[in-house]
């Protein structure tokens, strides 16, 4: 591998990289560089056989490229056209040249000296301003003038179709524009060109119709018209802005905390690269988060020129296709940005977009304590007549115990009275029972006593009237042999034997006659 | 998250029928009343829930540059 194509391209591939602001990579890989110091490709078939080499960059750094192998890398070739030792010497590349000029005048082929031309021209990328003029779109590119503002001087001008496309500009006659890009001399026609990398609007006239032109194309097309509506509650929100800056703290903090979550995607907002950074952010969020409930593209306000990418069609285009829901928020004053035009809603400042954004939960936070209220309103009241019905029985239930009350009242006083009666008539009867023992008492004493006399009478009369006692008066009692009181002779018979009693004693006597 | 907006926006048209279920009856059974309130106040908790203060998350993307571009 020769060292010094390799280091020679790299610091080329660099410096181009930096100028085109666009990654290394995109230039050339490290490993195709590798690739070409080994191989030495000296023509363009021999180039395109390199792998990671494309038509593309063929075209587009092949005669750069083979610039660069030529000089210092080949035995061959242009490499002594600019020096006579293969190794470095001290001294510039003109002084090389002024030497190698004393010494001998070297002689180009028309070939090599158109390749030796656009070498040098590609070593520099330059930056030209002017106004367009004759346009020209080809399939194959897009072919204009560029004019002196304040002479006739005229630079004709080529951009790549990809150049063109990304740089979202629609080029008219009139434009002011700034492009970057190298001088080329097209080989067949012997023409001279500006190989256009870079574009983009300059002054504010040209800013202003390109405006207009691509405000009014997309009217057209009804890219402004569909206005889809943002969902009730954001809480997921895809954000494309700057990470630094005020915007997306003035954003934050205009958001209510209500537990939201935030993804940033960093873009450049302003400048050539923010077209790409706020489409890929654009793009981005449509392919790896297609749920989120909003996506948010802001900026602070500025002039025209600053908000170039937020009038640029492919940003517009983007934004259009996006599937989630679009909310811009782009400072401004006169002239509405093209994206706020497209995007399903749009407000002038990033706070606002904030505010908006606590709006969608409005209907939770405002409703919530109204309809709490409402509720505890409604049962109440409904309750309120359920008590009041409650009230009304209860009020006639206590009414009804309290003439049970009465009632009980009144049968207690009536039973007392009674008992009274009661114990009355028995207090009474006790009374009476008490005088009747007495009088019986009495007369059962009287009578004892009478008896007592009546007795003692008798007992006079009886003993007065004794056997015993007319036994010893002298008289006897005359038994027969069958124990019968002898009243009359008849009761005995002759022989008989008698039992006589006497006062004292008794005898027993034998019948003799009987008369 | 769809669905948690969907349960928002379900909790709170529940709410409101409860809502107006209480003025569209002539009668209030007292009950279906009670049974009514105690969903009423579960749903207003939840929704109050949703409503109160919590940061919001912030975080920012990385994006493959080399993936994504042309």
């Amino acid at each position: 591998m020769n060292g010094e194509v390799f280091r020679q391209l790299m610091a080329w591939r660099n410096e181009k990289a930096l100028h085109m602001r666009v990654e290394r990579f995109k230039i050339l890989q490290n490993k195709t560089i590798e690739m070409i110091a080994e191989e030495a490709p000296k023509t363009y078939d021999a180039l395109a056989d390199i792998k990671g080499i494309g038509k593309k960059k063929l075209a587009e750094f092949g005669n750069e490229i083979l610039g660069i192998v030529n000089r210092y890398g080949g035995e061959t070739g242009l490499q002594d056209l600019f020096s006579h030792q293969s190794s470095k010497t001290a001294l510039s590349k003109e002084q090389e040249e002024q030497d190698k000029d004393a010494e001998k005048e070297p002689v180009f082929t028309v070939s090599n000296f158109l390749n030796f031309l656009n070498t040098k021209f590609s070593e520099r990328t330059v930056c030209v301003q002017g106004e367009v003029s004759s346009v020209q779109v080809h399939p194959s590119g897009i072919y204009f003038s560029l004019k002196d503002k304040d002479d006739e001087s005229v630079l004709n001008c080529y951009i790549r179709p990809s150049v063109y496309e990304r740089c979202g500009v629609v080029l008219d006659e009139g434009m002011e524009i700034k492009m970057s890009g190298v001088p080329n001399v097209y080989k067949p026609k012997g023409r001279l060109s500006f190989l256009v990398y870079t574009l983009e609007l300059a002054g504010e006239g040209s800013l202003k119709k390109a405006y207009e032109l691509l405000k009014k194309k997309l009217e057209e097309e009804g890219l402004f018209a569909r206005k889809r509506s943002l969902p009730e509650f954001i809480h997921r929100i895809g954000i494309v802005t700057s990470r630094t800056g005020a915007v997306i703290d003035d954003f934050r903090r205009n958001l209510m905390p209500l537990g939201m979550e935030l993804y940033l995607c960093d873009a450049r907002v302003e400048g050539v690269r923010a077209v790409d950074d706020v489409l890929a952010g654009i793009k981005w969020f449509n392919a790896y988060m297609p749920d989120l409930d909003v996506l948010v593209v802001i900026r602070g306000g500025g002039s025209l020129e600053d908000m170039q990418a937020f009038n640029n069609e492919r940003v517009a285009r983007a934004l259009f296709a996006s599937a989630i829901p679009t909310f811009c928020g782009i400072g401004h004053d006169r002239d509405v940005p093209i994206v706020n035009l497209v995007a399903d809603r749009a407000a002038s400042t990033p706070s606002i977009v904030a505010m908006a954004m606590n709006a969608s939960w409005d209907r939770l936070r405002e409703n919530l304590p109204t309809l709490r209220q409402d509720l505890l309103y409604s049962f109440e009241s409904a309750m309120s007549g359920v008590r009041t019905n409650v009230d009304t029985l209860l009020e006639k239930l206590l009414g009804y115990i309290a003439q049970l009350f009465l009632r009980f009242r009144h049968l207690a006083h009536q039973l007392s009275r009674a008992l009274d009666e009661i114990g009355a008539r028995i207090e009474s009867i006790r009374k009476q029972s008490n005088d009747m023992m007495a009088s019986v008492l009495q007369s059962m004493s009287r009578v004892v006593r009478d008896m007592g006399t009546m007795l003692h009478a008798r007992e006079t009369y009886l003993e007065g009237v004794s056997p015993e006692r007319n036994l010893k008066l002298g008289y006897s009692i005359i038994k027969n042999e069958k124990g019968k009181v002898v009243r009359s002779s008849s009761d005995v018979k002759i022989g008989e034997r008698v039992t006589t009693k006497l006062g004292e004693g008794e005898l027993v006597a034998k019948v003799e006659e009987v008369n | 998250m769809q669905k948690e907006k969907e349960k928002i926006s379900d909790s709170l048209s529940k709410l409101e029928k409860i809502v107006s279920w209480f003025s569209s009856q002539n009668e209030v059974d007292v009950e279906e009343g009670l049974e009514k309130v105690k969903e009423g106040a579960v749903l207003i908790k939840d929704l109050k829930e949703r409503l109160k203060n919590v940061e919001n998350e912030f975080q920012e993307i990385k994006k493959d540059l080399s993936g994504e571009e042309e």
